[in-house]
């Protein structure tokens, strides 16, 4: 299946961007799925160890697409509650822990964000551009998380799954539940927006 | 990256976003779930076993040729449960009702109440289940019959 992704992903490389695709590699998750098997039989000490490995991850991805330290905080909470409840949810043949939960993490953003602008005003709705307070203070870091809040949601979450959290395109793939083409597609296209949206800052900074 | 410049930004920023603490409480809100899921698992799995136990001894009982064993003697402290009927559920709510009930009645229901007056009846506490039948009945006070 990997020599297949892999023939996939080259078919798709073009000259001058090759480095958006990155190498697709099988997870050596010998570890983790033991673990998993273990929690699914009631093993706390499996779980715990699931969640340590896991937790700063789906974090990281709530606080990049919420943008609010508190609620990535409950949606992290909420995935790992989730998971509880829904021991066999996950199935290793289909993909890596890391992406699965991700993509749970995704839905309850998503189910979040629809129950919330129901009642929002538009301009509120949308969102959260702001920076958490660490990264206020550097200019160059709060610039990027500005133009990559500002981004439509799709490329958003390319550029957070793939740049920010180094996932492979496949696993990302697997998040958002698209192509793997999809995915290179959106990443290009993403940081022409990212590069014209610092540019255009830069400019404004130098009048 | 096709844009160089913005791989070192993106770099910096993971950093920074990675030296970021969730809230305090997470793991052991977590972890008080799990406790909690797993607790309530193994009285879900006794309560099936103690339904497929109860619906095998109903088996056995009803298959079987012989007269069922006799009752326990009845004394004025226990409960006892009728013969032929199904466990309580360990959930399950009761009510006990206190009424007049024949001897006669009791021994159709298959209690052996030895040297008892056929024709007396007896005062006793009658536990009634969710679904309203009589499940165990507490002896309180024998009355005989008037000759």
């Amino acid at each position: 299946m990997w020599q297949a992704a892999s023939a996939f992903l080259k078919e798709l490389e073009v000259p001058g961007a090759p480095a958006a695709i990155k190498v697709i590699e099988p997870v050596n998750d010998g570890g983790e799925r033991a673990l998993v098997e273990r929690f699914r039989d009631g093993d706390r000490d499996a779980f715990s160890a699931l969640y340590k490995t896991h937790q700063a991850a789906v974090f990281r991805f709530a606080l990049y697409m919420s943008g609010d330290r508190e609620r990535a905080g409950e949606i992290t909470q909420e995935v790992f509650v989730w998971l509880v409840h829904h021991p066999a949810a996950f199935d290793p043949e289909r993909g890596d822990l890391r992406a699965f939960l991700a993509g749970v993490a995704r839905q309850m953003l998503r189910r979040r964000r629809r129950e919330e602008q129901r009642w929002l005003p538009l301009e509120e709705g949308a969102a959260g551009a702001a920076p958490p307070a660490e990264i206020s203070d550097a200019e160059e870091a709060a610039d990027l998380w500005k133009a990559i809040a500002s981004l439509p949601e799709r490329y958003r979450e390319a550029v957070i799954l793939c740049d920010m959290e180094e996932m492979s395109n496949q696993q990302a793939a697997s998040v958002l539940g698209c192509a793997v083409g999809t995915i290179w597609s959106r990443l290009h296209r993403a940081h022409e927006l990212l590069q014209r949206k610092l540019q255009g800052n830069k400019v404004r900074c130098s009048r | 990256m096709n844009h160089p410049q913005l791989g070192p930004a993106m770099r910096n920023l993971a950093e920074r976003v990675a030296g970021i603490e969730p809230p305090e409480g997470l793991e052991s809100a977590v972890m008080a779930e799990f406790d909690r899921a797993h607790r309530r698992r193994p009285s879900r799995m006794l309560a099936m076993c103690g339904a497929l136990a109860a619906s095998l001894l109903a088996g056995a009982l009803l298959l079987r040729p012989t007269p069922p064993e006799p009752a326990p003697a009845v004394d004025s402290q226990t409960f006892y449960p009728i013969p032929y009927t199904a466990p309580l559920e360990p959930y399950e709510r009761v009510l006990i009702v206190q009424k007049q009930v024949s001897i006669s009645e009791l021994i159709a229901a298959g209690f052996r109440i030895p040297a008892a007056d056929p024709d007396g009846t007896m005062r006793a506490d009658v536990m009634v289940s969710q679904d309203g039948r009589p499940r165990a009945i507490r002896p309180v006070s024998f009355e005989r019959s008037v000759q």
